[in-house]
């Protein structure tokens, strides 16, 4: 039988950059989001959103995957507010530009409903 | 450099060899991502249909067809909305296919507008018309003689009702009887009664659904005025009179196109302008005027110009009117304008003649594909999306698959339509 042998630096090296692809596909992702919301179809027509998500999950599974298998354990860090304010206007933002055709006041209501929606599951799930 | 792993330590040399996968790395995701611009500013377009599997959804050309009895010239069309710069058409032959020259010709213009010329249209039912001492009115396609002036302010006109047309424009309309005094009113007679606009059709007065549905077939002055009374004398008929076919409207965010008794809805903003339309030509309808037809379905990108449709070319001001799967010359400006509802929609009488052609070379000695490429830019300046392409043999034409694939070329000219078409989507979605 085929053995694959490693040394524990070439894993950590594997793990390091793995995460370093995570971000480069997070970092895709968020600008192909911001393009699409200002033009649909721009990039969409090129990479599909699915394939990008599929790629994200796989990489998130190899991190995982391989966090275990050399047993690396980071320590949880602080969520930066900043970085959390930044995203949640972001988010609003793409939120209410998808509801831009609809009327004014429907549009307000429905942003509301998914800010509250999204604290809530933030609160009660993942707090 | 960042890292996102700080916690995790290496030994130097172990860093620096992560160091310099990281920055391959990233230097990878860099030219992944110019490689992606690439293909969103300068993009290719590919169709395909297979003649193996001909329903088979992946086919984006929708079935090319035979325009002849010995099956050696091939027809079938692509709708385009971007201008390209070639077009590369790609033939898979059955291997037992023989060693025939094919030709491969292409024409852009809007669908309707490569219909087969039909015969020329006279003026619009319901015209009212001048020539010297004559006075005519156009019912059910024929012109149709005053006998004489009197029965003319008998039967409520005025002579300036009549636009004074030439001879020549009379000749297109067949000629009818000559209405006589003891005749009733003809068909397409139009009355304004009690604010309300009639019709006459087989002795019926047909109520128009609203004065805008009135006003996008004639005009105001081609009415005759009668007062309530006039009512008792004619039965009133159960249906309405609605919009001139061509005409465009609008209800709530949705805009439609109505032609033969049917609305269309336009899928999208884009559709609309890509198709010459005007917005300034939409009319807003309330739900009464918009229940007298039956929805049909989406116009979209592949949906040619319905009847109705009024081309006028930019070279020679020449009008067209579409109508049953052929375009009609509407041969002077004045009959036109009695067709006319709406702006025309603009093309150019070059784009009928305007083809390009190559013929196919055999890709690899030992492949049964066979190829072209046809330089789109000749197209650039002609309005319309729709290409056509015909393929020519000089015996029976057997194809597996055609694949084309058009693309832009990297120039300057195609970066900025690329950003004047950013601009312009932009300005779609948002204005």
């Amino acid at each position: 039988m085929f053995k694959l042998k490693l040394h524990q630096s070439s894993i950590i090296i594997i793990y390091k950059l793995l995460v370093d692809l995570l971000f480069i596909f997070l970092f895709f992702f968020a600008l192909t989001l911001l393009a699409e919301g200002l033009i649909p179809g721009i990039v969409s027509t090129h990479i599909s959103f699915s394939r990008i998500i599929i790629l994200s999950s796989l990489d998130i599974f190899a991190i995982y995957l391989v966090g275990n298998f050399s047993k690396i354990n980071i320590p949880s860090q602080k969520i930066n507010k900043k970085t959390t304010v930044f995203l949640a206007v972001l988010g609003i933002i793409l939120v209410f530009n998808s509801l831009i055709k609809l009327n004014l006041f429907l549009a307000v209501f429905i942003l509301i409903l998914i800010a509250i929606s999204g604290y809530l599951i933030y609160k009660n799930i993942l707090d | 450099m960042f890292d996102f792993t700080k916690e995790i330590k290496l030994e130097p040399k172990s860093f620096s060899l992560y160091r310099k996968l990281q920055i391959l790395l990233y230097l990878s995701a860099i030219f992944l991502a110019i490689f992606l611009s690439y293909l969103i500013i300068f993009p290719h377009k590919y169709f395909f249909f297979s003649f193996l599997t001909p329903t088979s959804p992946k086919n984006t050309i929708d079935e090319p067809h035979f325009t002849n009895q010995k099956n050696n010239e091939l027809f079938f069309d692509t709708n385009i909305l971007d201008s390209y710069s070639t077009a590369k058409i790609i033939l898979n032959l059955p291997e037992t296919s023989k060693d025939d020259p094919i030709n491969i010709s292409l024409g852009k213009s809007y669908a309707s507008f490569l219909y087969n010329t039909g015969d020329p249209i006279g003026f619009k039912d319901g015209s009212l018309l001048k020539n010297k001492n004559d006075y005519y009115f156009i019912s059910d396609g024929q012109l149709r003689k005053f006998s004489s002036l009197e029965i003319l302010t008998f039967l409520g006109y005025s002579e300036k009702q009549f636009q004074e047309v030439a001879d020549t424009d009379l000749i297109y309309n067949k000629k009818g009887d000559d209405i006589l005094k003891n005749n009733t009113y003809p068909n397409a007679t139009l009355f304004q009664i009690d604010n309300n606009f009639y019709i006459m059709e087989n002795q019926q007065l047909k109520k128009f659904v609203s004065d805008q549905a009135f006003l996008s077939n004639y005009t105001g002055d081609q009415a005759l005025k009668k007062d309530i009374t006039f009512l008792n004398n004619y039965p009133a008929s159960e249906n309405l009179a609605g919009f001139s076919d061509g005409t465009l409207v609008s209800n709530d965010i949705s805009v439609y196109i109505i032609s033969q008794n049917k609305i269309y809805p336009i899928d999208n903003p884009l559709t609309f302008e890509s198709n010459g339309y005007h917005w300034e030509d939409v009319l807003p309808i309330g739900s009464d005027e918009l229940s007298l037809y039956e929805k049909d379905k989406l116009f979209n990108i592949k949906s040619p110009h319905p009847n109705g449709t009024v081309y006028k070319t930019i070279e020679n001001s020449t009008y067209y009117l579409v109508r049953d799967g052929q375009k009609h010359l509407l041969p002077s400006e004045k009959i036109a304008r009695s067709w006319l509802g709406k702006n025309p929609i603009l093309v150019s009488e070059k784009s009928l003649s305007t083809k390009v052609s190559c013929n196919i070379q055999k890709q690899f000695s030992w492949s049964n594909a066979y190829e072209c490429q046809m330089p789109l830019g000749v197209f650039s300046e002609f309005a319309g999306f729709d290409y056509q392409f015909n393929i020519t043999s000089a015996n029976e034409i057997k194809i597996n698959t055609i694949n084309i694939d058009c693309k832009k070329n990297i120039n300057l000219q195609n970066f900025k339509d690329f950003i004047k078409t950013i601009i312009e989507r932009i300005r779609l979605n948002y204005v």
